[in-house]
């Protein structure tokens, strides 16, 4: 599982970003292999989110290279963030609809399809519901669906759990893996939790701030067991790994 | 008009009920109901009491009838004019007309507002039309207006259209303008070209912006036609009041206007319904948690 065996579908190399005078992240370098669950954690305002943004096209650095060859294949990229994003007016099946609408499919084709996909995601008695009517987790299940109706490639996740109370994180976090990982997609995701970035990830960077640098890279031996992240918690190692990373970036 | 807002609001949606919180909701909703309830009471215990007072002072010989009419003769003016149809009639007038214009000037109004999201160029070059037009007093524009569409009920359509659209087209605008940005790029992320967004994302999100419109326009539609009717008409309220209030007929004056306010509410209260069907969703989260 290391970063050079299989060819990356993102790589950056020496990448810099500043905005005016400061400097927000300062010569990166990693490689994301196709199929792998990569993790960026540090603390708040290290640039983890500006990674995101770059490899997502959004930004461009101010020295080095970002290469996205699953964006630039034309393939979909699909993104999940804190914030659900649900549009109000729109149950949840019409929500889940909305990536394949936003595509172009006929409103009717788009909404039987998402019908279809609710039952995956453990919605399928919530369909007809609005937003307002369901609990975070929920919410962010449905935001999950929405995400993965396309049919992303590459996965872009910025903190996606970290709005949600500890039970249901760790419940989400067991079921979108697993769907994720039936997809064999490729996923970076940024969080400030490390535990649920050794729990769910094949590889964790860790970033120490101001400004933003790689301080440390750990291959996870958990994510390939095919594990459940609430399992791997209780796995022989765990409270290790997460002490060093903690260590790392407290340094 | 907060009590209009209240009676617009659903008193029971019909919801699947969400485990337990299906109890829960029903409680809200029935705490507002039973307040909505007792605010009408409490408005109709002051009418009737003022009403009274002044009735009283009038019989009492302490306030001039002649100058300020009183409670009965205005009574008496609504019911004879009820049994002649006159009053009727020009309630009828005076509703088509603010009717159309409320309508042509929210749709013109609205219509531009949004459409106004597609292009930073085009909203800037307006911009000063548009304050413009929004400093503008209708009122002295009517003279003209009479002049360019006649002294028919079309004048007063203008008019009263006149009255809404900048209102209209500065809310609607507003909404547009404060999509949430990030799911503008989520959208976009999507693959969705800004066409798509527009529709999928931008108009939905004003509604409830243009819903507001509604609700403020309503007023200055009636008005609209009103001041129309002032300048040039042989019927409509705004005409009976004209004419009443040249006879110094107090009584008469007072009539017509308790009629404008039953209009509107009327209007409002249409809204409301509207809103209810258009807005569903939003009505949803205010009724429950």
């Amino acid at each position: 599982m290391s970063t050079t065996t299989t060819s990356p579908a993102v790589a950056l190399h020496g990448v810099s970003v500043r905005f005016g005078d400061y400097t927000a992240v300062e010569d990166v370098s990693f490689e994301v292999p196709e199929g792998a669950f990569v993790s960026i954690v540090g603390p708040s305002g290290c640039g983890k989110s500006t990674l995101l943004n770059l490899i997502s096209g959004l930004g461009r650095p101010a020295t080095g290279t970002v290469h996205n060859t699953i964006r630039d294949g034309g393939q979909r990229v699909g993104y999940m963030f804190q914030r659900d994003l649900l549009l109000d007016w729109r149950t949840v099946t019409q929500n889940v609809a909305l990536g394949l609408e936003a595509q172009g499919e006929p409103r009717r084709v788009a909404r039987a399809k998402a019908a279809d996909l609710l039952p995956v995601y453990g919605l399928q008695r919530f369909g007809s519901f609005y937003p307002c009517q369901l609990s975070g987790g929920m919410r962010q299940r449905a935001a999950f669906a929405r995400t993965m109706s396309t049919e992303p490639a590459l996965l872009l996740l910025d903190e996606p759990f970290s709005a949600l109370d500890y039970q249901t994180k760790l419940k989400l976090e067991g079921e979108l893996l697993q769907v994720f990982r039936c997809s064999g997609g490729t996923a970076v995701m940024v969080t400030h939790d490390i535990d649920e970035a050794v729990a769910v990830s094949d590889v964790v960077l860790v970033m120490s701030g101001r400004p933003g640098r790689i301080a440390a890279v750990h291959d996870i031996p958990f994510a390939a067991t095919g594990l459940a992240p609430v399992e791997v918690r209780e796995a022989e190692g765990f409270g290790h790994l997460v002490r060093t990373i903690w260590q790392e970036i407290e340094s | 008009m907060t009590t209009e807002q209240e009676l617009s609001r659903p008193a029971a949606p019909a919801v699947q009920p969400l485990g337990t919180r299906g109890a829960r909701r029903e409680d809200a909703a029935g705490r507002r109901h039973r307040s909505l309830a007792l605010a009408i009471v409490l408005d109709l215990v002051l009418l009737a009491g003022a009403l009274t007072a002044w009735q009283l002072a009038v019989d009492a010989g302490s306030v001039s009838s002649l100058l300020y009419g009183s409670p009965e003769m205005i009574w008496r003016t609504i019911a004879r004019g009820v049994a002649s149809g006159s009053m009727v009639r020009d309630a009828i007038t005076t509703a088509l007309e603010a009717l159309a214009g409320f309508v042509i000037g929210n749709v013109i109004g609205a219509t531009v507002g949004v459409g106004l999201w597609y292009s930073r160029l085009v909203e800037q070059m307006l911009r000063p039309a548009i304050a413009f037009l929004g400093a503008t007093p209708i009122a002295a524009l009517a003279p003209i207006i009479i002049v360019w569409a006649g002294t028919g009920v079309s004048s007063k359509v203008v008019m009263s259209a006149a009255s809404v659209v900048v209102t209209a087209l500065v809310l609607a605008f507003d909404g547009a303008r404060g999509t949430d940005p990030l799911q503008i790029r989520m959208l976009r992320s999507m693959g969705a070209p800004t066409h798509r967004i527009f529709r999928l994302l931008v108009l939905p999100s004003s509604v409830t912006n243009i819903c507001g419109g509604l609700r403020l326009t309503a007023g200055l539609a009636l008005i609209g036609s009103i001041i129309g009717e002032f300048i040039s008409s042989d019927s409509g309220l705004g005409h009976a009041i004209l004419i009443a209030g040249s006879l110094y007929d107090v009584p008469t004056v007072l009539a017509n206007l308790i009629v404008v306010g039953l209009l509107s509410l009327a209007l409002l209260a249409a809204i409301g319904r509207v809103e209810r069907i258009i807005l569903r969703w939003r009505f949803l989260a205010l009724s429950g948690e």
